[in-house]
């Protein structure tokens, strides 16, 4: 593989990892809250 | 042509952040579900020091198909798509397009990745998240079945969805998806026909696996055995969906089905290579289970006519290693979107009338 090869594919790792996390975030944290916030 | 040239000039950051804004509201519904629910019970499932609550409070009904749903995802979908392959051959609906390289990428494709995937996602899922995420197994396993089953459709394929969709409208990601819209018809093989590299990728994969890890594990059983189930027949040239639109006393069913869930009509429109019928739609129809972000975020195309022709104009019949492969492995074929100094997007290069195919 090319030098350019490895930059989109480095570049597509990447979005792919934006796409897993940004809902992780959401539904973990919202999870986490629900504990946090009705828990008492 | 599959890729979606003319609106990635349009896709403005507007859009994108509107889309975007609209999809942490529809991630957090479940969420938010869940709140008004234990709010209004009093439940407080979390002090129950049953660790796997989710699978104790799975309805009866569910129990009783839990065995189906397990042999599904071990051995049955792969009978299913070999049967459903077979019929497909039977009735003729591949006709003479399935020459030896489409024969052999389609193969590649159906095989290769039941045997290389899952010890990724098991190393992923054994090794990597609990070195990670340590102490955090089971954490919300005392989400109810219901919640679990919400929370994880709505994660697994609207992430699916946006990882679609990027694919079509991002320049430098289409040649990762480009192999899935290469056949010039459609089949049941057609929903595992991909890249390898985009496969392994698939944020949705790692997301659920991720869930589960964190205790969603039963709830993801049924998810993805359905989607799995929609995913397949959507792809397949046997039109389920046909009678739905043919008898009158069917259409109120027709129409909350086509909004809701992919049909072979809105999905073959997506691997229409044209638009200019106004029955195909490869700029849009992105959603794999549900069709409904299509609908929401304004993608979606529904005729409920089916494509004359499927593929991409600009398909040269590239070698299937290079389909498979690429970027590790090049075409040979010059001009090829896929080869060593090829272009990004096939229709950038001004092309004479005999190199388009039909």
């Amino acid at each position: 593989m090319a030098t350019q090869d490895v930059k989109i594919l480095a570049k597509k790792i990447g979005v792919s990892i934006l796409i897993y996390a940004i809902p992780l975030a959401i539904l973990g944290g919202g999870l986490s809250l629900i504990k946090l916030l009705i828990i008492k | 042509m599959a890729f979606d040239q003319s609106s990635s000039k349009k896709i403005t950051r507007g859009t994108l952040t509107r889309d975007a804004l609209i999809s942490v509201i529809l991630y957090a519904l479940p969420v938010v579900a869940l709140v008004i629910w234990f709010t209004y019970t009093g439940e407080t499932p979390w002090k129950n020091p049953v660790r796997d609550y989710a699978h104790v409070s799975a309805p009866a009904f569910l129990k009783f198909l839990e065995p189906i749903f397990k042999n599904l995802k071990s051995w049955g979908f792969i009978a299913l798509a070999l049967g459903l392959g077979v019929l497909e051959f039977a009735l003729g609906l591949y006709d003479n397009k399935w020459t030896p390289t489409e024969r052999k990428i389609d193969i590649v494709c159906f095989l290769a990745p039941k045997f290389l995937v899952p010890p990724v996602v098991a190393y992923f899922s054994l090794t990597l998240l609990p070195t990670l995420l340590p102490g955090f197994a089971n954490v919300f396993s005392w989400v109810p079945f219901w919640g679990g089953f919400f929370l994880i459709a709505v994660a697994d394929d609207l992430t699916q969805y946006w990882y679609h969709r990027l694919h079509h409208q991002i320049p430098f990601m289409w040649r990762f998806h480009r192999t899935h819209h290469s056949a010039p018809y459609m089949g049941m093989a057609m929903a595992s026909r991909q890249n390898f590299i985009y496969t392994i990728f698939f944020s949705q994969t790692y997301l659920t696996a991720t869930l589960i890890y964190l205790g969603l594990g039963y709830p993801a059983l049924f998810v993805t055995a359905i989607k799995s189930l929609i995913t397949m027949t959507a792809h397949s040239s046997i039109a389920w969906d046909k009678p739905f639109y043919k008898y009158r006393i069917l259409h109120p069913i027709a129409w909350v089905l086509e909004r809701l869930i992919s049909t072979p009509a809105t999905h073959h429109a997506h691997h229409a290579d044209s638009a200019d019928d106004g029955i195909g739609n490869y700029k849009g129809n992105f959603g794999n289970m549900f069709f409904l972000w299509d609908v929401i975020f304004g993608t979606g195309l529904i005729t409920r006519q089916y494509p004359s022709s499927y593929g991409i104009k600009f398909y040269k019949e590239e070698e299937w290693y290079a389909q498979f492969l690429w970027p590790i492995f090049k075409s040979k074929k010059e001009g090829s979107e896929l080869a060593a100094n090829g272009p990004e997007v096939g229709d950038e290069v001004e092309t004479t009338p005999e190199l388009v195919s039909a």
